[in-house]
């Protein structure tokens, strides 16, 4: 395809392992490109490999990154007419986007309007009942009026009833019957009163044991084309840490319900970018519309390696005007990709985060292996950012293999420096109910008890410590302006 | 001098006993007979009591890490001739779980405290978490400012517990 009709140049808006992957892609494009960074950052690989780097200040790395006017300067005072938001910062921001084409350089994401419309629990819901598609059963009310009881009832059991003006867990409990739903009600509507101030409350249905399934969807305005779904229910502090493609929850039938959902409420919002749909996919089959995130996310990597897409190409041609290079006949999955996010932190104390410095760096490589990072050599890892610090996805032609390949290659990859959760991935990634598909959002917390450190063996202990002991700078310096003669008579003295 | 390292918390020592062909070390009090071959600045096969390993090896100021068996280890040399580290558990000594900003100190210098007293609220990755005094007795030096940053290991407060309950 001519790429003669895409972007003069475009600008990546972002920093670490999505600027490097959005720049691979533009030069893939033949489009140029410019990176932008904080000082912190400025020898990170995409501002060493990209066409033109402009550092950006702030009075913190996040808030220079965040700064709209700034980075719209650096566009109009080099001839950008493209900026690829990424994940994070700036890439669901509608007044960003706007602002933009107030200038005439186009946000690589979909419209504002879209953006607004989702980025609004209440609206995205409403908009996605409105269109007939399963939104999670809630009721919200005065306790007091008539036909409440009937209503909640009406939903099914088990409930969770929360204050309305509540939050942090505080005046909420979960009831099991209608027996026990009046008294649970005027319970929680007088602790309501009492914690709040208002006695509303808002009752919805409680799954026990859900999955986090989304869909991936890309759009042009007129055409939508599902690229299927990712599994993301392991989970810690709401945050993903392994995902895959596909789920092993769904048969084909129900992936097929499921991703029409997702690719029909992305065509009712004349959806023009990529996008991913998430939903709340219950024990018994049930699946309801959560939120749609309108833009490319950290583990997009597994839908394209089991359909062989690059959604990142798809994102820029669409923006440019182009329409869809895939359509929905032609998308054929194969096999399995798993993804796990390697994050600085101690993952079996609480998953506390780290800091550190890259001090070396073997990165793993193999057939179906991807490792997506900007980790460079002397590297300060810090707080200022968000700990993930890569990405490592396997793909294989069955979940037991990608599994596996995903287990071989953490222990391959040797990174040191800086304290990872690699052997806690490794621990859920082993774990049976793991291996069984038998996965849910509660996951990390209901086998905490399995997913502790190894103990040591006596045996491995003494080897840590020998190598400790004889690559230690001081000691290697002692050994070596110590002649072997004197060495050898024996002990060194104390 | 025998080089001490910790790991997982607990101290260990090992000695250079000897020195030939091959090296014999005492971790622990147990002989160990090691070989080892370094391939570059970082890589290694290090052959102990017969059983060969790969070993990655770094080191950043005191601290070592080292890859070997497809995980990844950190040990903190000890300097002999620096001071003890009393306050890494029990005594007074309160260091930085993990790197963070203080956002307020309830108390200061020459303060009087209980066992369990909230002593400074601290915030790290969006999470504030409250310090307790791990004893009685006076604060002799808080450790940084309210709204100052400090890195882990970095000591928070020092607590002087009184001669006649030490």
């Amino acid at each position: 395809m001519s790429t003669d009709t895409l972007f003069n140049k475009v600008l990546i808006a972002n920093r670490g392992e999505i600027a490097l992957r959005i720049l691979r892609c533009l030069q893939q494009l033949g489009i140029p490109s410019v990176a932008i960074y904080y000082d912190s950052d400025r020898n990170s690989p995409v501002v060493r490999q990209a066409d033109e780097a402009v550092e950006i200040f702030g009075d913190s790395p996040s808030a220079a990154h965040l700064d709209i006017a700034q980075i719209i300067g650096i566009c109009k005072q080099l001839g950008v007419d493209g900026v690829h938001p990424c994940y994070g910062f700036l890439s669901e921001n509608a007044g960003f986007a706007r602002e933009l084409a107030a200038n005439d350089i186009t946000f690589i994401g979909p419209s504002a309007e879209v953006i607004e419309l989702m980025g609004d629990k209440i609206t995205s819901r409403n908009f996605v009942e409105k269109h007939g598609f399963p939104v999670p059963p809630s009721v919200s009310m005065d306790a007091d009026s008539d036909g409440f009881i009937d209503a909640v009832a009406a939903m099914g059991f088990p409930l969770v009833v929360k204050a309305s003006a509540g939050g942090g867990g505080k005046g909420m409990s979960i009831v099991n019957s209608k027996d026990e739903l009046e008294s649970t009600l005027r319970v929680a509507a007088s602790e309501a009163e009492k914690y709040f101030g208002d006695k509303r409350v808002y009752v919805e249905r409680y799954f026990e044991n859900a999955r986090h399934i989304e869909v991936q969807v890309v759009g042009d305005g007129t055409d939508v084309v599902h690229l299927g779904e990712r599994e993301c229910s392991i989970q810690r502090r709401f945050q993903k840490i392994i995902e895959e493609a596909p789920s092993p929850a769904l048969d084909a039938a129900k992936r097929k319900e499921v991703c029409d959902a997702a690719a029909g409420i992305a065509k009712a919002a004349n959806y023009a970018s990529a996008g991913t749909v998430e939903f709340l996919y219950t024990s018994s089959g049930e699946f309801f519309f959560l939120e749609m995130n309108t833009r490319i996310q950290v583990e997009h990597p597994v839908t394209e390696m089991v359909y062989s897409v690059d959604l990142v190409a798809e994102q820029v041609k669409v923006a440019a005007g182009q329409p869809l290079s895939i359509a929905q006949e032609s998308v054929v999955m194969n096999g399995h990709a798993v993804e796990c996010r390697l994050c600085a932190e101690d993952a079996f104390n609480d998953f506390m985060p780290e800091t550190g410095k890259v001090l070396f760096l073997k990165e793993p490589t193999g057939e179906g292996v991807r490792f997506d990072s900007s980790l460079y050599q002397g590297q300060a890892i810090t707080t200022a950012f968000d700990p993930m610090l890569a990405k490592l996805i396997v793909h294989a032609p069955t979940r037991a293999e990608a599994i596996t390949g995903c287990i071989e290659k953490l222990r391959e990859m040797v990174l040191l420096g800086i304290n990872t959760n690699a052997e806690y991935l490794i621990k859920v990634l082993e774990h049976a109910a793991f291996k069984e598909g038998d996965v849910d959002t509660g996951f990390v917390g209901t086998y905490a008890e399995d997913l502790v450190k190894d103990e040591l063996s006596a045996d491995q202990q003494r080897a840590v410590l020998s190598a400790a002991m004889l690559s230690d700078r001081s000691m290697k310096l002692i050994m070596e302006a110590t002649p072997d003669i004197y060495a050898s008579i024996g002990r060194w003295s104390n | 001098m025998i080089p001490k390292y910790i790991l997982n918390e607990n101290t260990h020592e090992v000695e250079l006993v000897r020195r030939a062909d091959n090296i014999t070390l005492e971790v622990d009090g147990h002989l160990v007979d090691a070989r080892i071959h370094w391939i570059d600045r970082h890589q290694c096969e290090l052959t102990v009591n017969g059983v060969a390993r790969e070993v990655y090896a770094a080191q950043d100021d005191n601290k070592l890490f080292l890859h070997l068996d497809g995980k990844t280890f950190q040990l903190d040399a000890l300097d002999e001739f620096g001071e003890g580290d009393e306050g890494v558990a029990g005594g007074g000594r309160i260091k930085a779980p993990m790197p963070g900003v203080m956002i307020e100190s309830y108390v200061k210098d020459g303060d009087t405290v209980s066992e369990g007293d909230a002593l400074m609220l601290i915030e790290s990755m969006k999470l504030q978490t409250e310090i307790k005094a791990p004893v009685s007795g006076v604060v002799v030096s808080l450790g940084c400012e309210a709204g100052a940053s400090f890195d882990k290991g970095a000591v928070l407060v020092d607590i002087e517990v009184p001669e006649a309950e030490a």
